[in-house]
């Protein structure tokens, strides 16, 4: 059941409990207004009639001349007075009694205590009325006592209160039709009112089938400021979060889905001179020496660019899996290290190294970091002319270990700066193959740079040289903590 | 090297990967074709305009304009288009079909592969070579008829087919293996027996005895 079904069922419940209830209240209080009328108006009658009989009774005396009737008489000129009285539709039936006997015809639903057998006792009853239910419908005998020429009566009468009995029930029966109105026409308000006030419920509740159809993007906008804006607010928060981690997860797919397909391209680029060239050395019967030096030596050249390639890919991947040890490394002896290492590729390309480097500590993986410092040097030396000078130095700064690598080299063009730290990428592919580069080496750094908790900044000027920056975490500073695997 | 009728057709290779180019002119070279490189897509689409090509083999990573651009800008010339490219995904083998290419080939891929997909991607265009020729064995491969010194030779049609194969690349070592690749197709999971049964047919019908010669280890060989 919906909502605003509920909440109109229950309320419209409430108000027919609450109309019924003050209705029966009314009538009760009206029924009892009947009654009271009812019996006013038989006692005045009465009144009326006993008073007839007593003149009555007086005019027989006054006729007969006498001073005083004795019982027997003043009894049958009182039956005669009663019955020269007319019944009719209201008036049913009356007469009358003296000490409990009926003087004549004894009336319908008269008791004793209304024949008047009690009024000698000391508490004798008054005037007495009762209701009743005979064929006639609701009646009401009355018994009220007279003295009649020193002898005491009671009249007896029997009413029909049936009309009032009808016009009470019509006026109940308009009463529950009005109460009922009421109570309908109250509930028809209150669903117009209920589905107003939770109308923004529909809305809530598309958009989020919405957002959970993938339109991450969505957002509500309630600003009634009630509980229902609050939820609003809090499915946005929801959907933003959604949103922020779909796109995260979209962008790693993306990156890997990239990474595979330049790997596949960078993999089967060298693979296709290899088994090209191999095959026309095998189809052909007779194969010119000149030919055959040339083709054997790209083969020979593309085999060693793959054994780079995958050199590299094994460095990625161990960089990645690799569990970390961090110990305190001292960057000067490891500076020496380094340079001591790509010295022959140095002394090749006939170039100088300047090294120098304050006294530091970091804390890393001391064969991750040769090898970090090792690639930038090696793309330093890639990019410097004969005889070019390389530099690289370091000194302790604000708590980092701030590196500079630096060459004076062809630079790097401005465009190209935000692409270079993606995998497989080249500035200048063909020179860089015959470098021997798989672009991967600024991956691999990168990677090594943000397991320790650093960064790096690349600057660059084409035809001035590129200025590499490297801050690690010092030893001991206490800010910095190297962030261990994987975040 | 062919003894050809025609005119040898005259292909536009583009591709940014000079080793890979090298080889690709190398081969084309050995199935008798003549060639020319370019490495750069805007200068093909040029090239392309000018004319001259028989066919054009499209490498798809270019530098620039990429293949599927060169070749959305030519689709209108009447020039076939095979494809090559490092990229596996069936999305792009479809999408360079459906630009109107000719064919799609894998890198890497064998030399036999790429002489026989082009031969394939020019017969199709009414531009191969019709008629082979070796000696006095004349093989039409328009009629279907093989003759020999003017005498017609009834062969069954793997006979006819691997007839052409040697024809086509005469004086090159086949092993069994390819042989069967390029016959009987690539999937066909037949046994080298079958090739060598074939041969054998093959030598007695027109007289081949000593110039289609078993390879040790390796396969046959059509001498010149």
């Amino acid at each position: 059941m919906k909502l605003w079904q509920k909440i109109f069922l229950g309320t419209l419940a409430l108000m027919v409990c609450c109309t019924s209830l003050l209705t029966l209240l009314f009538v009760r209080a009206s029924w009892q207004t009947v009654w009271d009328q009812q019996l006013d108006r038989a006692l005045t009658q009465q009144q009326y009639l006993a008073r007839l009989i007593k003149t009555g009774v007086v005019s027989t005396r006054l006729q007969n001349g006498l001073m005083m009737l004795d019982a027997d008489a003043a009894d049958t000129a009182a039956v005669r007075s009663a019955s020269s009285q007319l019944t009719d539709e209201y008036l049913l039936q009356l007469g009358l009694y003296r000490n409990g006997q009926a003087l004549d015809a004894p009336v319908e639903g008269c008791t004793d205590a209304m024949a008047g057998a009690e009024d000698n006792a000391e508490t004798a009853p008054g005037t007495l009325y009762e209701y009743s239910r005979g064929p006639e419908g609701a009646v009401l005998v009355c018994s009220l006592p007279f003295t009649a020429e020193q002898h005491d009566y009671r009249l007896v009468c029997r009413f029909s209160v049936q009309a009032g009995v009808d016009r009470l029930a019509g006026q109940s029966i308009r009463l529950m039709a009005v109460s009922l109105a009421v109570s309908l026409a109250g509930a028809g308000l209150l669903v117009v009112v209920v589905r107003t006030m939770l109308r923004p419920l529909h809305t809530l509740s598309r958009t989020a089938r919405r957002i959970a159809g993938g339109d991450y993007a969505q957002r509500l906008e309630l600003t009634s400021g009630d509980e229902l804006a609050g939820l609003a607010q809090d499915m946005n928060r929801l959907a933003r979060a959604v949103q922020q981690r779909v796109e995260q997860l979209e962008h790693t797919a993306e990156s890997q889905k990239t990474f595979t397909a330049n790997m596949a391209h960078e993999m089967k680029t060298p693979l296709t001179s290899i088994l090209g060239f191999a095959d026309l050395l095998q189809l052909q019967k007779q194969v010119p020496d000149e030919q055959r030096m040339r083709y054997a030596g790209i083969i020979v050249e593309e085999t060693r660019r793959l054994r780079s390639l995958s050199g590299k890919l094994m460095e990625l991947l161990a960089v990645e899996n690799r569990n970390l040890v961090l110990t305190p490394v001292d960057m000067p002896e490891l500076f020496k290290e380094v340079a001591t290492a790509i010295q022959p590729l140095l002394t090749s390309g006939q170039l100088r190294l300047e090294q120098f480097c304050q006294p530091m500590v970091v804390n890393g993986d001391r064969e991750l970091l040769k090898s970090l410092l090792y690639n930038f040097l090696d793309n330093a030396r890639k990019a410097s002319p004969a005889g070019g000078k390389l530099v690289l130095a370091g000194r302790p700064q604000n708590g980092w270990a701030e590196i500079c690598i630096r060459d004076y080299g062809r630079g790097i063009p401005a465009a190209e700066l935000d692409k270079i730290r993606q995998p497989f990428y080249m500035v200048d592919k063909s020179r860089a193959r015959k470098a021997g580069g798989a672009g991967l080496g600024l991956a691999l750094c990168e990677q090594i740079v943000r397991i320790h908790g650093g960064r790096f900044e690349v600057d660059s000027r084409v035809g001035q040289g590129t200025l590499i920056t490297l801050y690690l975490p010092l030893a001991g500073s206490g800010g910095q903590e190297a962030q261990g695997h994987e975040e | 090297m062919n003894q050809n009728t025609q005119q040898t057709a005259h292909i536009l290779v583009v591709e940014d990967e000079a080793h890979i180019a090298q080889m690709i002119e190398a081969t084309l070279q050995l199935g008798g074709y003549t060639c020319e490189n370019c490495a750069d897509g805007a200068e093909a689409v040029e090239k392309i305009f000018s004319g001259g090509y028989d066919l054009i083999l499209l490498d798809v990573m270019l530098p620039g304009l990429d293949g599927f651009g060169v070749m959305e800008r030519v689709a209108g010339l009447d020039v076939p288009v095979i494809f090559l490219s490092a990229m596996q995904q069936v999305t792009d083998k479809v999408r360079g079909l459906q630009l109107g290419a000719e064919d799609y080939i894998a890198k890497p891929f064998e030399a036999l592969e790429l002489l026989a997909r082009v031969e394939v991607a020019l017969r199709r265009r009414g531009k191969g070579r019709q008629v082979l020729v070796y000696r006095d064995i004349q093989q039409d491969l328009g009629s279907h008829t093989v003759t020999r010194a003017g005498v017609p030779v009834a062969l069954s049609p793997k006979e006819f087919e691997l007839l052409r194969v040697f024809l086509q690349h005469q004086d090159l070592a086949l092993s069994r293996e390819k042989l069967l690749a390029l016959v009987w197709g690539y999937e066909f999971a037949g046994e080298t027996r079958t090739v060598d049964i074939h041969v054998q047919r093959l030598r007695q019908k027109l007289g081949l005895a000593d110039k289609l010669v078993t390879l040790p280890r390796v396969g046959y060989r059509l001498e010149k």
